[in-house]
């Protein structure tokens, strides 16, 4: 019921903008509705779609990989942490347009750049989360520990990495759907293909019906990755 | 000589805690500390250990260490047996014996802290301190949470240990079950040792 009233002020919304603006602005509802459709059927929205998302969890977990392995040797060898955690902390307010012009500079544009500006967005606030983690063992189980000459590999494995999962789920989850995001973005500015890219040619080519019609694609899959992340901390909530 | 404290002081916030402790015991000497709580008796015992560096003084010891911890610290998302085979990850061999010392402590090898009892977590932590083998056992309130029984056991298991030529200093604020092996009593009190 929600959600057809919410669709009804939609659809209202959408021919009051048609009215006000034009439909060479706006086209009507009924004209982006017909386009998303013709691009979904003709598998468009599928390809472009999971390009890009491909782009995204590629240079997040790119972002992972090293994030984890740098926040936990950070963690538990202190000279380490005093080199990385001011220069992560530096690229960390970055905003990522800073990345995606400089991926444009260094890769050129295509696949290379969205991943790059991806994994650069995404590995200081995974490295940061996983610093945090490794340093919040609790102090008893790390004197226990020393005490029992644990060696270092089994204290990562048994009682760092256990503590450092609850941060690194967060920023997990903030990172993933914030990847998308600037995947998007990034192959706006600096790639040929994926649904940035097609939203760029959209807009440069005045093709209206198209350029709503993937900005409605860019929502709908935000909202399912959202909602995938959503479910996924529910279920671990519930465990 | 397994343990030698030569005049240890300690202090915390400007306040004394400890100010001359003294104390030296031999392999299969068993000393009861005894204290009223707050008085500094685990700080003394994490001293020993190695585990808080003494204000003053001195520390000297011969062999490996193991101890138990007034909070037990044991792995919380970690089953029993997976709590002793952490703190043995270095005794190969101690490892094989897990199951026996479950047995004995009377322990589900799945059961997690959080699933215990205050009695089955201090006889986890005792577990993990005598399956290490260790020639000098430091053992903080080893009788707390415990029933008669259980006290008598672990009672018995510290004369076992000293039999085997550990040292053995144990902390207690009450009169609790003294193991038979224990001939001396020190007290702390004013952050120094007296005979009890």
């Amino acid at each position: 019921m929600i959600a057809l009233g919410l669709a009804a002020v939609c659809l209202a919304l959408g021919y009051a903008a048609t009215a006000a603006f034009g439909a060479a602005m706006v086209p009507s509802p009924p004209e982006i509705l017909a386009r998303l459709l013709a691009l979904t059927l003709g598998g468009d929205v599928a390809v472009e779609g999971l390009r890009t998302f491909g782009r995204g969890l590629a240079g997040v977990l790119v972002a992972n990989f090293l994030g984890v392995a740098l926040g936990l040797a950070a963690g538990v060898w202190p000279p380490a942490a005093r080199l990385f955690r001011p220069l992560l902390a530096a690229l960390n307010a970055c905003p990522p347009v800073v990345w995606i012009a400089l991926a444009m500079v260094w890769i050129g544009s295509g696949g290379g750049t969205p991943v790059f500006a991806v994994a650069a967005a995404t590995l200081p606030p995974l490295f940061l989360a996983t610093l945090e983690g490794a340093r919040a063992v609790d102090p008893r189980l790390a004197a226990m520990s020393r005490l029992y000459g644990v060696p270092m590999a089994t204290r990562l494995r048994r009682l760092v990495i256990p503590t450092t999962l609850p941060f690194w789920r967060a920023a997990f989850a903030h990172t993933t759907a914030a990847a998308w995001k600037v995947a998007a973005v990034a192959e706006f500015l600096g790639s040929g293909d994926g649904v940035g890219a097609r939203i760029y040619w959209a807009y440069h080519r005045l093709e209206m019906a198209d350029l709503y019609a993937w900005a409605l694609t860019v929502m709908a899959l935000g909202v399912a990755v959202d909602a995938a992340l959503a479910r996924t901390r529910k279920r671990e909530a519930a465990r | 000589m397994i343990l030698e404290l030569q005049a240890i002081g300690k202090s915390y916030g400007g306040h004394a805690i400890l100010g001359g402790v003294d104390l030296h015991l031999d392999a299969g000497e068993c000393v009861r500390l005894v204290g009223r709580s707050g008085l500094g008796k685990s700080t003394l015992l994490e001293i020993a250990a190695g585990l808080t560096p003494p204000g003053a003084g001195r520390v000297v010891r011969a062999g490996a260490v193991a101890m138990t911890f007034q909070d037990d610290a044991l792995l919380p998302w970690a089953g029993a047996a997976d709590n002793l085979a952490y703190a043995l990850a270095a005794r190969p061999r101690a490892l094989a014996e897990i199951p026996a010392w479950l047995a004995r402590f009377d322990l589900p090898p799945g059961l997690r802290p959080a699933e215990m009892s205050g009695g089955m977590r201090r006889r986890l932590s005792l577990a993990r301190a005598f399956a290490a083998g260790a020639s000098l056992l430091l053992l903080d309130e080893p009788f707390a949470f415990l029933d008669a029984a259980w006290r008598a056991r672990v009672a018995e298991m510290i004369d076992e240990a000293a039999g085997a030529g550990a040292a053995v200093l144990f902390s207690t604020h009450q009169s609790d079950e003294t193991p038979r092996s224990c001939h001396r009593s020190v007290t702390l009190a004013d952050g120094r040792i007296a005979p009890a």
